[in-house]
């Protein structure tokens, strides 16, 4: 049955068997790796948030400095990854947003990315009027901080923009267009 | 279409748009029974048909040079209103062959082109064009090809990538619209740029849906009618306008109703591309005051008959609430209760006089 | 039999060359309207035959003029085959009357991806020679691997020598281990495209699965070419006929014969647009498109490749 949703595919992260090589990337290190038999070629990439760390090639698990870096490395990685690279992620909706629009330019499907269910409630949302973007949105509704515009968030979230729409649909004043001009 | 267009209309405040009693009489009214109900209710787009909007690949009528001048306009505030992915350029050169051979074909006075080899000269008279330019070489016309030929016609065209068994909207000059953006649904699947329509149990129907156009095959266009309403001749509903358009919904009355509401028909058709194997949907917007639609007793009976029992989860969907009961006060004096025939001709050739408009 | 009503573009065989022993090239001049543009990966569906019978056999399309006045095929003649393919082997001399029912695409480049390997055997071939020419047009990056018997690599050979050297590779031996060491190199966004015998795509499909391709991104088509079987007959349920339909018929064939509006696409088992209601009777199900659950449930069928295991069917036609 097709299924008629925009939003970004989560769930429990589980190691897929058909993957040869795999890698974990997360917002933080308590978030818990995929279940299932870990196997050999896995290594987990982990945003460490401290401007000291240099991650280290030669161990399973690398720290980066910020969620940024780690993100501009895993472009970098997937420019050069051969076939069987099995990309899974855990964080916020902003970190999930990124990681999957970095493995679409990469030419990743959704079979090959798997995404946790996001930390936190937030979302991430595009004012549809003046494209200002605005992270971690936990309510329905917002002010836009570029225009002002007074937002609600519809459930359609677009993979290739990496947010939510948000729409000043709720009844702006009568007439705006004959009035305002 | 004999040539004369109005060319002095304006499609936003101050609104000025004029619909001869010709080009009401041609309106693909929507409804071929007394009540509605969603569906798909395809069927091949072939050159007839009831009404004769209906009798050409691209219908081209009286508002012709007016709505290319408004989609100038649009494209001129917005220019994200017209968005291509690189893949799809074999896509874009098919759009090219389809529109220029239908436009030139359907319409000799309007549209010529002549081919010599892949040196092509296209002209158009309505908005004085003359291009020459060598088909498959992007180099040789003013902006990338979709563009160049989408600027020139009327409604709304996206082109669909087909791959995975999915199409994905992958392109697309979008001006005319109910309500979606094309920046942000750009690079959707079927289901995914669906997924804003409510109502679960029309997913079997989208389901049906995408399956039958995965098969479409060149040379077998199909077409359906899709409605809502808009207040005001405004073609651009757009969801990045909403706050310059939204307010109008509130702000009819029964003394502006004949006039300020519209009734908003899409005649979609779809075309299978043959280089690309893509999919072009053509999404051609028509509005018509319901002060128009009641210049046909058929039309004025049947309308009111469908919206006095619209579902009311369609009510809210389309955003109709703040001036349906309006509408329906309007045309319930115009209804005499006759029974109508089955099928949306209009079954009249002479429009009411406006002046004999008057209640029942 | 008779003709269909026939739309579709009226052509005639203008040159005829052979490939190899089994694969023999035809090019045809449609003699009405020009063809239309033919998108990578097409198949047409050819009606040709004798005063005898008629045969509508799915090929590839290998290349159309840019004109539009000629369209390549190659087929291929199968061992001890009787069908549409050996007539064409023995009787498809230039000046044979073939029209092209319709064209359709089972089997579209995936345009987005950047890189694609593609591997064929035999006649696998044909559908990839419209995608090199397709690929070079797009810019995108590919590779052929061709399998083919020792015998026949000069015949490929020739059938290749125009193109890039860098990008096409012929194989006489199918070796897993060699295959699988291609494979593994490909970078993530590698699509992969498949077109062979059963036993060669099975092959390909394990040995990439075992690299870590991932289901979606291996590509195949695969066609059946209708064999014959028992005669049957078929019930209709809707418009009360009976239809029979011969060893050597299809049972869409029959259909169509007797008049009715069935409905078809790709004629070789590969699309579904032909499938049937079932109401009573067992088939003989012998397409590439229906489900294992589907197979087994018996309540339909696909007309234009399978056949029936009882001696009626009565379909929902
Ligand atoms: S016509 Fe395609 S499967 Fe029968």
């Amino acid at each position: 049955m097709l299924n008629a949703s925009s939003l970004l595919p989560v769930g429990p992260l589980r190691f897929d068997e058909g993957g040869r090589r795999h890698l974990f990337v997360r917002q933080a290190p308590q978030l818990s790796v995929p279940s299932g038999p870990v196997p050999t070629a896995m290594t987990t990439w982990t945003v460490g948030g401290d401007s000291r760390v240099l991650p280290d090639p030669s161990e399973h698990e690398q720290f980066f400095r910020s969620a940024a870096h780690l993100l501009d490395r895993l472009a970098w990685r997937l420019a050069t990854e051969r076939v069987g690279l099995r990309l899974y992620a855990a964080g916020d909706d902003t970190f999930l947003s990124a990681v999957a629009l970095t493995g679409d330019a990469a030419g990743m499907t959704g079979e090959e990315m798997y995404l946790a269910p996001p930390v936190q409630g937030g979302r991430r949302v595009i004012c549809i009027h003046c494209s200002t973007m605005h992270d971690d949105v936990a309510d329905e509704g917002l002010s836009c901080a570029g225009c002002g515009a007074v937002l609600s968030v519809r459930s359609h979230y677009s993979r290739r923009i990496g947010a939510y729409m948000g729409v000043a649909e709720s009844a702006p004043p009568v007439g705006t267009e004959e009035t305002g001009r | 279409m004999d040539g004369r267009f109005n060319t002095d209309e304006s499609y936003r405040f101050p609104y000025a748009v004029r619909n001869s009693d010709a080009a009401i009489l041609r309106f693909p009214f929507p409804f071929p029974e007394d009540s509605y109900m969603y569906s798909m209710n395809v069927e091949p787009h072939v050159p007839a048909g009831p009404v004769a909007s209906l009798h050409h690949a691209f219908d081209i009528d009286e508002h012709y040079v007016s709505e290319c001048r408004e989609k100038a306009r649009i494209l001129a505030e917005d220019p994200e209103r017209c968005l291509v992915l690189p893949h799809m350029r074999q896509a874009e050169w098919d759009f090219v062959e389809l529109a220029m051979d239908s436009l030139s074909r359907d319409y000799p006075d309007l549209f010529a082109l002549d081919r010599d080899g892949d040196r092509w000269r296209w002209t158009n008279r309505p908005l004085e064009i003359t291009q020459d330019f060598v088909f498959g070489n992007a180099g040789t016309l003013p902006c990338g090809p979709f563009e160049y030929m989408a600027r020139q016609m009327q409604g709304d065209f996206t082109l669909q990538d087909q791959r995975d068994g999915d199409l994905w909207m992958d392109g697309g000059m979008v001006t005319s619209q109910a309500d979606w953006s094309l920046k942000f649904d750009l690079g959707m699947s079927f289901g995914q740029w669906h997924a804003p329509v409510p109502k679960a149990p029309q997913m079997g129907i989208f389901d049906r849906a995408l399956r039958f156009l995965l098969m479409l095959r060149h040379g077998h266009p199909v077409r359906r009618l899709n409605w809502t309403m808009t207040i005001n001749p405004r073609l651009d509903t757009s969801p990045e306008n909403f706050t310059i358009w939204g307010g109008d919904r509130g702000s009819v009355t029964a003394d502006n109703v004949a006039d300020k509401v519209h009734l908003r028909v899409e005649l979609q058709s779809l075309f299978r591309l043959p280089r690309s194997n893509a999919i072009l949907f053509s999404v051609r917007c028509y509005l018509l005051p319901v002060g128009a639609i009641a210049r046909v007793p058929k039309w004025r009976s049947r309308l009111h008959r469908v919206l006095r029992d619209l579902d009311p989860a369609l009510v809210a969907y389309k955003g109709l609430d703040r001036y349906l009961p309006q509408t329906v006060a309007f045309l319930s004096r115009l209804d005499d209760g006759a029974v109508l025939s089955p099928g949306i001709q209009p079954d009249t050739a002479i429009l009411i006089a406006v002046d004999d408009l008057v209640p029942r | 039999m008779m003709m269909p009503r026939s739309t579709g573009y009226p052509a005639v065989i203008a040159d005829v060359a052979p490939v190899t022993p089994t694969l023999r090239r035809f090019d045809i001049r449609a003699t009405a309207q020009p063809f239309p543009p033919v998108s990578a990966g097409s198949h047409g569906v050819f009606a040709f035959g004798d005063a005898v019978r008629t045969w509508k056999n799915p090929y590839s399309i290998v290349a159309r003029s840019d004109d539009g006045s000629m369209l390549r095929i190659i087929v291929r003649l199968a061992q001890g085959s009787r069908g549409g393919s050996a007539f064409l082997h023995g009787q498809g001399r230039p000046g044979l009357e073939i029209t092209v029912l319709g064209i359709a695409n089972l089997f579209p480049v995936v345009r987005k991806a950047r890189r694609h390997i593609l591997l064929s055997a035999g006649v696998g071939i044909t559908p990839f020679l419209s995608y090199m020419d397709a690929m070079d047009g797009m810019g995108l990056a590919y590779c052929l691997h061709h399998y083919c018997r020792p015998e026949e690599r000069q015949a490929f050979h020739a059938l290749l020598a125009d193109r890039d050297p860098g990008r096409v590779v012929l194989h006489d031996d199918p070796d897993t281990g060699r295959l699988s060491e291609i494979l593994a190199a490909e970078p993530v966004s590698s699509r992969l495209s498949m077109c062979g015998p059963d036993g060669f795509m099975n092959w390909v499909g394990a040995v990439a699965r075992d690299v870590g391709f991932s289901p979606g991104k291996i590509h195949s088509e695969r066609f059946s070419a209708p064999e014959g079987g028992a005669a049957f007959r078929v019930d209709l349920a809707r418009s009360g006929l009976s239809v029979s339909v011969g060893p050597e018929d299809t049972l869409l064939d029959a259909l169509e014969a007797a008049g009715i509006e069935a409905p078809c696409l790709c004629r070789g088992g590969a699309c579904g647009a032909c499938r049937v209601a079932v109401l009573s009777g067992v088939p003989d199900h012998r397409d590439h498109v229906l489900a294992e659950a589907e197979r087994a449930a018996g309540d339909c069928i696909l007309t234009c490749v399978s056949r029936a295991r009882t001696a009626t069917l009565t379909l929902d036609l």
